[in-house]
């Protein structure tokens, strides 16, 4: 098993120029970041998304600091590419559409808001999911994505495991209220 | 442990015992949630009503997440040859694009060969005001060779100096 150490230290030798390092690094992260981004994004654009986000990896593996933990950092890019391509759609459907707001835009391209009636169950799921705060969502990923058991997450929470299973039941009720509320 | 539990009512328990109710139905769903992720089939009926609902949900997530088939092996192959172009491109532009290095590489030579020109000047025999006899025209050439060489690292800084 590849230890967060070893990870830290392979993405110290990427940005060194060791491609075979990144390389390791993209075969160790692909399966997970493909998840968390088909947890958010419609399943015909998740391949563009996860591709460009290991780009931007490459494009930013300089401001990668040694003190920091690269599944963090990584994620945190994630989620950026994630925030990109919504705002990217928006500004498209806006173009398309230059009589509307960009309130309205954002709702075209919103799928869930565009025809509430037609949702199916995983695209409100996704955006239910995409609405709640970065907390919820990262330790509902550190279950289903990252497969971890409560004890790792509270480790890498620095929680007690009471918590972090309170914090995962808190999590669920905002989601399940967020799915109530479309 | 997932056997039906009874739902009480928590506004009129005092908070420890509601700190308690809620302490189980974590450990309860921590539980129920293990259980869907490794493959245990539930039995709705026997789940506390209270966490009913969040099972839903639950199972709502497994599929999207867990039951997805995840990256094809085409788009994985097609992914690591577009990333190793990428890591050229970026190595190359990281190599090539250092406006600092170039700014004083071109501030060197400039120096360099504005001192060397100098000199090369001063101390050749056949300068105007020593001459003894008429200068040689490779000289000049020297001269215009050196001037322009530096005149040309010069606009070399002044250009990256504005990057």
């Amino acid at each position: 098993m590849i230890t967060d150490t070893h990870e830290d230290d392979l993405a110290l030798r990427a940005k060194q120029g060791d491609r075979e390092a990144f390389m390791t690094l993209y075969n160790l992260y692909l399966n997970k970041v493909y998840s968390r981004v088909r947890s958010r994004v419609p399943v015909q654009d998740v391949e563009d998304v996860v591709q460009e986000i290991f780009v931007a990896v490459i494009r930013s593996l300089n401001s990668f600091e040694q003190r920091a933990n690269f599944g963090t950092w990584l994620y945190t890019i994630v989620n950026r590419q994630i925030a990109d391509f919504y705002r990217k759609r928006s500004r498209t459907i806006a173009g398309r559409h230059p009589m509307v707001t960009l309130d309205d835009a954002e709702r075209i391209a919103d799928p869930m808001a565009a025809d509430r009636d037609s949702l199916d169950e995983q695209a409100q799921l996704q955006q239910s999911l995409g609405g709640l705060p970065e907390h919820y969502q990262e330790i509902i990923f550190m279950r289903y994505v990252d497969k971890l058991a409560f004890a790792e997450i509270a480790q890498r929470r620095g929680q007690t495991l009471e918590a972090a299973k309170s914090l995962y039941r808190r999590a669920l009720q905002a989601l399940r209220e967020r799915i109530g509320d479309k | 442990m997932m056997t039906n539990t009874p739902d009480t009512n928590h506004a009129s328990q005092p908070p420890t015992i509601a700190d308690a109710r809620d302490r189980q139905l974590d450990n309860t769903f921590a539980e129920l949630t293990d259980a869907l992720l490794s493959g245990q089939s539930i039995n709705s009926a026997t789940v506390d009503p209270a966490l009913s609902e969040l099972l839903k949900v639950s199972r709502q997530l497994k599929t999207l997440i867990i039951d997805d088939p995840g990256p094809s092996a085409a788009f994985h192959a097609r992914l690591s040859r577009k990333l190793t172009e990428e890591w050229d491109k970026e190595r190359f532009r990281r190599r090539t694009n250092r406006p600092r290095m170039i700014q004083r590489v071109a501030l060197a030579a400039a120096l360099i060969l504005m001192v060397g020109g100098a000199v090369l000047w001063f101390s050749s025999p056949n300068i105007p005001a020593t001459a003894v006899g008429p200068i040689p025209p490779e000289f000049y050439a020297v001269v215009a060779v050196v001037g322009a060489v530096a005149g040309l690292a010069l606009i070399v800084f002044g250009l990256t100096r504005r990057k």
